[in-house]
């Protein structure tokens, strides 16, 4: 693993680490929606730090260069954030359509009852 | 001093008209709203034929979301306070006045009414839960909660504010600890709760899990990279 690597590593990590906190600070985001870019941030500066996880990585996996393990760790965290992401947005989806059905079911309900209101007061 | 009762109500059908009953006739002191959080039962026909006082979510949005707009209506309202209590009827309205002599007497922003203050915690997956947050409460804040999960919670009209219109305010402890720490008064009164008769709590097993994982994340990480307001 080259010096350059590990500090764009490193400079990544802060960089997300410093933006994710500026958005904890501002509430602008949920507690649920950290806790993977936290773990991230954590791995990033970790492999940046200490080159020797990748070494002992990569050699218990088979794999012939220690920087592959770091593209694999990315690779498989983009992965996870994909899947769930995925989930989500499919879960967001249904919940639109709900609430839409929703919304237009009720407000016939109330529209037909406005309606009788009228009728009656002529 | 108006107060309103909180009842965040996910597929209660069969034990919703027994809690919303007991207060109507019981406590008239207190108004009451049911949260109708997008059951699929007949949570919301129960409650439409009795004419029960009723805020209607069109999909679920959990228990957090359930709060929030419980809070919305609360501070719409103009109420000063609100109590929390579950829809399946483990929590007893009686103790409600306990509750808030305990918020005039002591000042105190948030009351919870904690199954543990005088007695001790039987064993169990659940109380180690519970007990873990207690204690990672306790090393966070310095302040002993010993029913941090309870969900019968006493709020002033500041928490309303809060819990009804601010991200990450989920009623949940993870807040407490950041609230403590925020300099927000927290007591707890003894109060005797019942087992759910009916239905389904929240917590399956995985959720457990998750909730566990989200507890422990925000409470030893996530709340010191808050804001600290009061």
């Amino acid at each position: 693993m080259s010096i350059g690597l590990r500090i764009i590593l490193l400079i990544v990590a802060l960089l997300s680490g410093a933006f994710i906190v500026y958005r904890i600070r501002r509430s602008k985001v949920r507690l649920q929606d950290t806790l993977f870019w936290v773990f991230t941030t954590v791995v990033l500066a970790l492999m940046g730090i200490f080159p020797q996880i990748s070494f002992t990585a990569a050699r218990l996996l088979g794999i012939q260069a220690p920087v592959n393990f770091v593209y694999l760790s990315m690779i498989a965290l983009l992965f996870e954030k994909l899947l769930t992401l995925s989930i989500q947005h499919s879960k967001l989806k249904e919940d639109y359509v709900e609430l839409a059905a929703e919304l237009a079911l009720r407000c016939k309900d109330l529209e037909e009852q406005i309606d009788k209101l009228k009728q009656d007061k002529e | 001093m108006r107060t309103l009762i909180l009842i965040p109500a996910y597929n209660e059908a069969e034990s919703i008209e027994k809690v919303v009953d007991n207060i109507v006739t019981n406590y008239p002191q207190y108004d009451y709203v049911v949260v109708n959080d997008g059951s699929t039962d007949a949570t919301r026909k129960v409650c439409k034929e009795r004419g029960y006082n009723l805020l209607d979510l069109p999909v679920n949005l959990g228990l957090a979301g359930a709060i929030k707009s419980g809070m919305k209506y609360a501070n719409f309202c103009q109420y000063d306070r609100v109590v929390q209590i579950d829809g399946d009827g483990q929590h007893d309205p009686r103790y409600i006045e306990d509750m808030l002599k305990a918020m005039d007497d002591t000042g105190s922003d948030i009351v919870i009414g904690s199954r543990f203050v005088s007695k001790k915690k039987n064993v169990s997956m659940r109380m180690f839960g519970n007990n873990l947050i207690e204690f990672l409460i306790l090393i966070t804040t310095g302040k002993k909660i010993s029913d941090p999960t309870s969900g019968m919670r006493l709020f002033n009209k500041s928490m309303i504010k809060k819990f009804g219109y601010k991200t990450n305010y989920g009623p949940e402890p993870d807040t407490l600890a950041y609230l403590i720490n925020s300099g927000v008064k927290v007591t707890e009164v003894q109060v005797e709760m019942k087992e759910r008769e009916h239905g389904t709590s929240y917590l399956s097993v995985p959720r457990s899990v998750l909730y566990m994982m989200h507890m422990v994340y925000g409470i030893v990480i996530f709340q010191w990279f808050r804001r600290k307001e009061k």
